[in-house]
């Protein structure tokens, strides 16, 4: 029974935070400057500002409703009929944003591996992670306090050697355009698409006061950390319009890092293999996620997820393989996800948040549940 | 518990069949690594490209038939390395007419050095640079750089103890290698700084010298159009002013004698400021050396005063040369220093008349340098 399954806070954490972000990470320096122009630092500086209110938001939701699973806070809050078809919302963008980042992961391998068919990078990637799906939540957790950390670290140190290599160290001291500078934080909210699955973990956590509010925020906090010096890195080595030529800043000036003399010459190629098991982890997450909340809505015993994610990975692959080329896949990031983003991470929790307080829902768990609650392992 | 674990090897079994070396695998011993490519413009037909590219042999020289197909032909020369020359109209049509005159693969990943001719035109060089820079397997950490004359004279050299391309590499790669006499410029740099605004791109010349090379001066760009030559003392005074001097000597003139200053280290910091509706082009520039030889050859100490007197001189000296390039450059239209990068980073909502009026505004600006020197000296003893 899932109720019996309690993660670690370090678990909860990393799962969340590799839940999001391989869908624009590769590129987003390159959206901010298109939006933004020389504005794009402070596009990248507000969306982390609206990362933190749409975590902080998830949060407050758990807190008010814990060991409540995603879907049924919808339906507690908005009614059973209406509450499912919510819910249900989020399944065919959560599939659509998941084929979207798979394929556009699939391009960057295919830089390392130019005659293997897209169609087996994928395969291989969703076989993967489909398996990963049928170890259970408790598995993948533990998979993310490994996979996380290192990956991380990784980044920390190839984009802190990329920042060191800069010419010169120069950076906008103002905003000139505030339009533009609204219209790049607009285009920038989907790199944390898939972050919805904090609410999917809510039954997961282990019952302490405060960590179901700050296990997002914190999950914000490292990862944001990420994004910020990935962007600095980028503009202080590549500069801002030579940005709008490049399908993947951070890949090519990962491609720029080479330590003379070192074991590992060209760092940038360890990034790309931790990448690779941050994205089948991330995607196994995901197959996880949507085929658990399927269940749900379906009112199918838990238990019933592993058939559902059979299904749900095949329509994710075949979805995957149909992109033509990575323009069709970023006009699909701007026109479709872009807004859909806005919706699902600020606009649906913020409308929850609204409805349960003006209905004055709450869950309180008896204190004596409290108490016995004890994290997995312990 | 059985049938689980051959549904696991199973899986597993058809995990291996998927796995992407089954495509791009390649023997090492069936590859041949590009390790320089020369471009030379062809006499009288502006729209070909003549095309060197310096192969490595892991078996020391002998084999090979001279000649070929595709208008290539294959230089034999008594080295571990070969060159196949092509005169075609781009790069890849180039490599897949060299194609013909190896049985070997041709890859660009273990590449060198680009060597561009100073007298190719504009849509040439954008033509070659764009080719490598777009090419996902090539090296972008490359040298590019300019030769004087022929380009391929410079990799047919055989004065050198290996490759020229991997001499000119190690040369420029060497730590003890004095780089103030010319610029390093990687492909990726170049192409970058052809996208930045502001910001006009510089590349190092190579000479041919005797049976070897002689690396010095540099040449600088309007966009990808090789513009202007900086001799190897110009080179010296632009790095002086744009970025640093490291292990630098210098001797400076003061009445009709001279003293020697060395273990030079210098930085500096430019900026552009704007007084009274005119545009300044503003360096401060802070030199730290010692003095190894005075006006009397060390004969007896000097004193606090002369050595700040000295100070001053050197300070005046070095502000007068660097001027001059800077001038020069000015003349040119051409912002190889990135003051421009600095207006538009400063002022971004002039981004448009930065970008179209740049190289006027930077031709009529005022230079102002600030010139901090600091000798210290050691005494007469040694």
């Amino acid at each position: 029974m899932n109720e019996q399954i309690r993660l670690t806070h370090i678990q909860i954490v990393t799962l969340i935070s590799t839940s999001y972000m391989p869908l624009m990470f590769w590129y987003y320096p390159r959206i901010a400057v298109e939006h933004s122009l020389y504005d794009a630092q402070w596009s990248v500086l507000g969306v982390l500002l609206a990362s933190f209110l749409m975590a902080f938001l998830h949060g407050l939701i758990n807190e008010r409703f814990p060991d409540v699973h995603a879907v049924d806070v919808h339906t507690m809050v908005l009614g059973k009929w209406l509450g499912k078809f919510t819910a249900s919302i989020f399944i065919p963008a959560y599939m659509g944003f998941v084929a979207t980042s798979i394929y556009l992961y699939s391009l960057l391998i295919k830089f390392s591996f130019p005659n293997t068919p897209r169609a087996v990078i994928i395969g291989a990637l969703c076989l993967v992670a489909f398996r990963g799906v049928w170890t259970g939540i408790a598995s993948l957790a533990s998979v993310a306090s490994i996979i996380y950390p290192l990956t991380w670290i990784g980044v920390i140190i190839s984009f802190g050697m990329a920042l060191m290599q800069g010419d010169r160290f120069w950076i906008t001291t103002h905003v000139a355009d505030w339009m533009k500078m609204l219209d790049g934080v607009y285009a920038l909210l989907p790199i944390y698409l898939g972050f919805t699955i904090t609410l999917v973990l809510n039954p997961y956590h282990f019952n302490k006061k405060g960590v179901r509010l700050w296990s997002p925020v914190i999950s914000m906090l490292t990862a944001n950390f990420l994004i910020g010096l990935g962007f600095l890195g980028v503009i202080i080595d590549i500069g801002w319009h030579p940005n709008l030529h490049i399908t993947f800043p951070l890949q090519y000036i990962l491609e720029l890092i080479r330590l003379q003399n070192g074991i590992i010459e060209r760092m940038g190629i360890m990034i790309i293999l931790l990448s690779t098991a941050f994205i089948t982890l991330y995607v196994s997450i995901h197959f996880w996620g949507i085929s658990d909340a399927i269940a749900k809505i379906l009112n199918m015993k838990e238990s019933r997820y592993k058939p559902i994610s059979i299904v749900s990975a095949l329509i994710i692959y075949v979805t995957a393989i149909l992109f033509d080329n990575s323009e069709q896949a970023f006009h699909i990031v701007k026109v479709f996800l872009t807004p859909i983003s806005w919706a699902l991470l600020i606009g649906s929790p913020l409308l929850l948040l609204s409805v349960a307080f003006i209905r004055k829902l709450r869950v309180t768990l008896p204190e004596q549940n409290s108490k016995k609650q004890s994290p997995q392992g312990e | 518990m059985e049938v689980k674990k051959w549904v696991s090897l199973l899986f597993i079994s058809f995990l291996s069949l998927p796995i992407t070396g089954c495509w791009d695998y390649n023997k090492i011993n069936e590859r041949a690594p590009i390790i320089g490519i020369a471009a030379d413009p062809v006499k009288g037909d502006d729209n070909k490209i003549s095309f060197t590219f310096q192969v490595q042999r892991f078996t020391p020289s002998g084999g090979g038939k001279g000649g070929g197909g595709g208008g290539g032909t294959e230089a034999q020369l008594p080295t571990n390395y070969v060159n196949f020359h092509v005169v075609s109209t781009d790069l890849h049509t180039a490599l897949a007419s060299a194609q013909t005159l190896s049985i070997k693969k041709f890859y660009l990943g273990d590449f060198n050095l680009l060597l561009i001719n100073r007298h190719l035109k504009a849509p040439q060089v954008a033509k070659v640079v764009l080719e490598f820079i777009r090419d996902t397997s090539s090296d972008r950490l490359a040298y590019l750089f300019c030769a004087d004359k022929s380009a391929l004279d410079i990799l047919s050299l055989t004065g050198t103890h290996e490759s020229p391309s991997d001499a000119i590499h190690d040369q420029l790669d060497a730590k003890a290698m004095q780089k103030a006499y010319f610029t390093r410029t990687k492909v990726w740099e170049f192409w970058r700084d052809i996208h930045r605004i502001g910001i006009e791109p510089k590349v190092g010349i190579i000479k041919v010298k005797g049976s070897t090379f002689d690396v010095a001066g540099m040449e600088a760009f309007s966009s990808y159009q090789p513009k202007y030559k900086l001799n190897r003392w110009d080179s010296v005074f632009f790095h002086l002013l744009n970025d640093h001097l490291h292990e630098m000597a210098f001797q400076i003139p003061d009445r009709g004698k001279n003293f020697e200053v060395h273990h030079i280290h210098t930085t500096s910091h430019i900026k552009v400021l704007h007084q009274k509706g005119k545009t300044i082009l503003y360096d401060h520039i802070i030199v730290n050396g010692v003095l190894s030889n005075d006006e009397i050859d060390n004969q007896t100490n000097l004193s606090n005063r002369e050595l700040s007197r000295y100070e001053q001189v050197m300070g005046k000296y070095l502000k007068n040369q660097s001027e001059k390039v800077l001038k020069k450059l000015q003349q040119q239209k051409l912002d190889i220093f990135g003051f421009g990068q600095y207006e538009v980073i400063q002022h971004p909502e002039r981004l448009e008349d930065i970008q179209k009026n740049w190289p006027d505004t930077f031709s009529s600006a005022l230079p102002l340098i600030k010139m901090d020197v600091h000798i210290h000296h050691t005494g007469t003893l040694m």
